[in-house]
């Protein structure tokens, strides 16, 4: 159910219009309406600051320190500035130290020798360089009497290798590659990267410690700023009238917040008009469901929120989406483990977590249910078993064929169900004419279906009169009322092409209910298969026979549950959002309702 | 060994074979995909990994399908009849391509919706739905294949 929402707007006089302000963030009711304005600096450097601050606190979470001790200062935005500080520095030193590793592979190959010795010998009238070139050339390398070589070390392939000569020596003939500027030893370097890294060092730690101690000062100092930047940005939305004197802000209101909103305006005095919100506002939408259907509103979410004037869906999808859930999990013991899994772990969870293992065991107990009805319990086809407390009740389980006709059937309930809300929706949004239409197709699919179940059964004599009736009856509906805004030939025209694109619609929509029984007997072969397999392990060894086949049972039995209950959940989300919204006529587009409020709040 | 024997267990590896290329190639594509949008969003990774996963059924339908008819075949060996081997034959060819197919496609919507999601966009809901669109015809198939192994075999 969508709660309505009623528009307010204020007129403040400037001098109170920050008190006002401020109070109205604290009682957190208003959804202010947006505006196309430039922003402030303030803001601007607010957001960014944000953005930065954000970043940050996840950095340490990352970490996943536990919390001890307290932090040194309860200055949390000075905080944020040193850590930011400290993360840029911490970027300078990761690349100096990549600079200065990529310089230790360059001199590594020379080892450790002095630098002043080469000098010392230039003053001597020797001069040295540094030569390198591959294995084959150094053996045939062919100089003048004048030098000297010295082969240093040997890599892979290379010869690193120094030349002595004099000078004006001619360096140029020699057949290899100089390298040149070799300024520093593997000493200075090894001495530089330690000192690099013990820099790191003392930056890691002091990252661990904010984890440790000031995480929670660091989100409550995010949690203010959050608050400034959104009071700032209001108080932006607001229009200055009367050169400046009196400001207005608009926004909504939920009706459920009513008593709230009034008594503060009651109190300070405000002077304020409301109104019931037209079509042309752009309303945000609030949904409030029964503790069943609330459940399954972050699935609706997915999609999209409902616009504001139209019907929320969720409490109608919400038994299908757990039905068929439980239709393409098809297995009594994966439900099971899913019930009691997710009660065991209740017990323990974050209060915010409970909903979402809620709705798991919803889902588990629709798997029970369809897995008695298929009679698959953990992989065990019970239908083919000899168990002999089922001895008797084997044939009430279905067979493949039964699932697959029961998908089809499921298929038809939610599509002529679905045609039900739209018409309510074309009723509750335009008028009674538009949903004419709609009603149209609810008669001729229910009563032909009825006709030929009747006849079938032999209660109704078989009579194409009472078939062509209801086709006629229905048909009128479809023919004349698919536009009631055009004339009366256009509305044929309309008519017919609704006809057209409705059946074959219709037709496809159903068939795309066959996967609930595909993926439910996949789902049931892959476990049957397991199983299988299990057995042969069993009886292949006496002892590590029973402990493989522990093993493989519990880690296939994981793997099927894992990867089909994915499948069992996206598909049927295909079938409400497409199948189901389609034939319900939801279009969506709806913008949640945001209250100006405390960071608390809002949460 | 006589031609309907042959056929039969050319269209089971067919249906095994192609089906798990498909979504081989179908969850490589999402993989892939994540890996590149890890380097600027690395806090969806379930997002992205159930997304990868998605074209991950197609193998799984053709193992299924295969495993249906398997057990049939062997049920039946050398009695076999020629209409028997070419249906076994027809539906291992059309799960098999339907899978190889549906699975390289899906895999491309997903890695999209994960270059999407990297990038900041909310788009996982949708691009679920979205995926699960090419996914149908290979579900379709595999109802084929067991419809084929009721009536057939």
């Amino acid at each position: 159910m969508i709660i309505s929402m009623q528009k307010y707007s204020f007129l403040v006089y400037h001098a109170e219009y920050d008190d006002f302000l401020k109070k109205l963030q604290e009682i957190g009711v208003l959804h202010v309406i947006e505006k196309e304005v430039d922003r402030s600096d303030e803001i601007a450097s607010h957001l960014v600051k944000l953005t930065q601050y954000d970043k940050t606190i996840k950095l340490l979470k990352r970490r996943e320190i536990e919390p001890s001790g307290k932090p040194e200062s309860e200055d949390g935005e000075a905080l944020f500035e040193k850590l930011l500080d400290k993360q840029e520095e911490l970027d300078h030193l990761n690349l100096a130290l990549a600079n200065q590793q990529k310089e230790l592979r360059k001199v590594e190959p020379w080892g450790d020798f002095s630098i002043q010795k080469v000098e010392d010998l230039r003053k001597y009238g020797i001069i040295v360089r540094f030569y390198v070139t591959s294995k084959k050339r150094f053996e045939t390398l062919d100089l003048e009497d004048e030098f000297t070589v010295e082969k240093i070390s040997e890599e892979g392939n290379f010869v690193y290798f120094l030349v002595f000569g004099r000078p004006g020596s001619d360096f140029g003939t020699i057949d290899a590659d100089e390298v040149p500027n070799i300024k520093r030893t593997l000493g200075d370097i090894k001495k530089e990267i330690s000192g690099i890294q013990e820099k790191i060092r003392h930056i890691e730690q002091f990252f661990d410690t904010c984890a440790a101690t000031s995480l929670g000062l660091l989100e409550e100092t995010w949690s203010r700023l959050k608050e400034k930047a959104d009071y700032y940005q209001v108080r932006d939305l607001s229009e200055a009238e009367a050169e400046g004197k009196v400001k207005i802000l608009e926004g909504f209101v939920p009706a459920t917040k009513k008593q709230e909103i009034k008594k503060f305006l009651d109190d300070n005095e405000v002077v304020y008009v409301t109104r019931k919100p037209d079509k042309d506002d752009k309303i945000p939408v609030l949904l409030h469901n029964n503790r069943f259907s609330r459940l399954f509103e972050p699935i609706g979410k997915l999609f999209s929120l409902p616009d504001y004037h139209e019907l929320d869906l969720t409490v109608f999808f919400a038994p299908f989406f757990m039905m068929f859930f439980g239709f393409c999990l098809g297995d009594a013991g994966y439900g099971l483990l899913f019930m009691i899994g997710a009660g065991i772990y209740k017990l323990k969870a974050n209060p915010s977590f409970k909903p979402l293992l809620s709705l798991v065991q919803w889902l588990g107990l629709a798997t029970v249910i369809f897995g008695l009805l298929s009679g698959t319990f953990f992989g065990i086809n019970l239908i083919e078993t000899d168990v002999s407390f089922l001895a008797g009740y084997q044939d009430l389980f279905f067979d493949p064929d039964k699932m697959f006709n029961l998908a089809l059937i499921v298929g038809f309930i939610q599509i002529v169900f679905g045609l039900f809300v739209k018409t309510a929706n074309q009723i509750k949004q335009y008028g009674w004419v538009y949903g004419l239409s709609t009603i149209g197709w609810i008669i001729v699919l229910l009563g032909a279906v009825s006709y030929v179940l009747l006849t079938n059964a032999e209660i109704l004599p078989a009579n194409n009169v009472i078939l062509y009736i209801i086709l006629g009856i229905g048909g009128f509906f479809i023919l004349f009322f698919s536009n009631p805004d055009v004339n009366v030939f256009s509305r044929i025209g309309t008519g017919l092409w609704d006809i057209y694109s409705t059946v074959t619609g219709i037709f496809g929509d159903m068939l795309s209910y066959i996967r609930l029984f595909a993926l439910g007997l996949s789902s049931a072969i892959l476990g049957f298969v397991i199983n299988d397999i299990g057995m042969q392990i069993l009886g292949s060894a006496p002892v590590i026979g029973h402990i493989f086949f522990v093993l493989f049972l519990l880690l296939g039995h994981t793997l099927n549950i894992l990867i089909s209950s994915l499948g069992s959940f996206v598909h049927p989300m295909r079938l409400t959002f497409v199948e189901f919204y389609k034939n319900a006529g939801f279009k969506g587009g709806g913008k949640a309702y945001r209250p100006f409020a405390k960071q608390k709040d809002q949460e | 060994m006589n031609t309907a024997l042959i056929l039969a267990y050319i269209g089971l590896g067919l249906m095994v074979a192609l089906a798990g290329i498909g979504s081989a190639i179908g969850v490589s594509s999402g993989g892939n995909a994540t890996i590149g949008s890890l380097k600027k969003n690395d806090e969806a990774f379930g997002s992205y990994m159930l997304l990868s996963a998605l074209p991950g059924t197609q193998g799984l339908y053709g193992f299924a399908g295969f495993f249906i008819v398997n057990t049939r075949l062997a049920e039946i060996g050398a009695a076999l009849t020629l209409q028997q081997g070419v249906a076994v034959f027809a539906a291992g060819f059309a799960l098999g391509l339907v899978g190889l197919l549906s699975g390289i496609q899906q895999g491309r919507v997903c890695a999209n919706g994960i270059a999407g999601i990297g990038s900041g966009y909310d788009i996982f809901g949708k691009t679920m739905v979205l995926a699960v669109f090419p996914e149908l015809y290979a579900i379709i198939a595999f109802a084929a294949t067991f419809l084929i192994s009721n009536t057939v075999l």
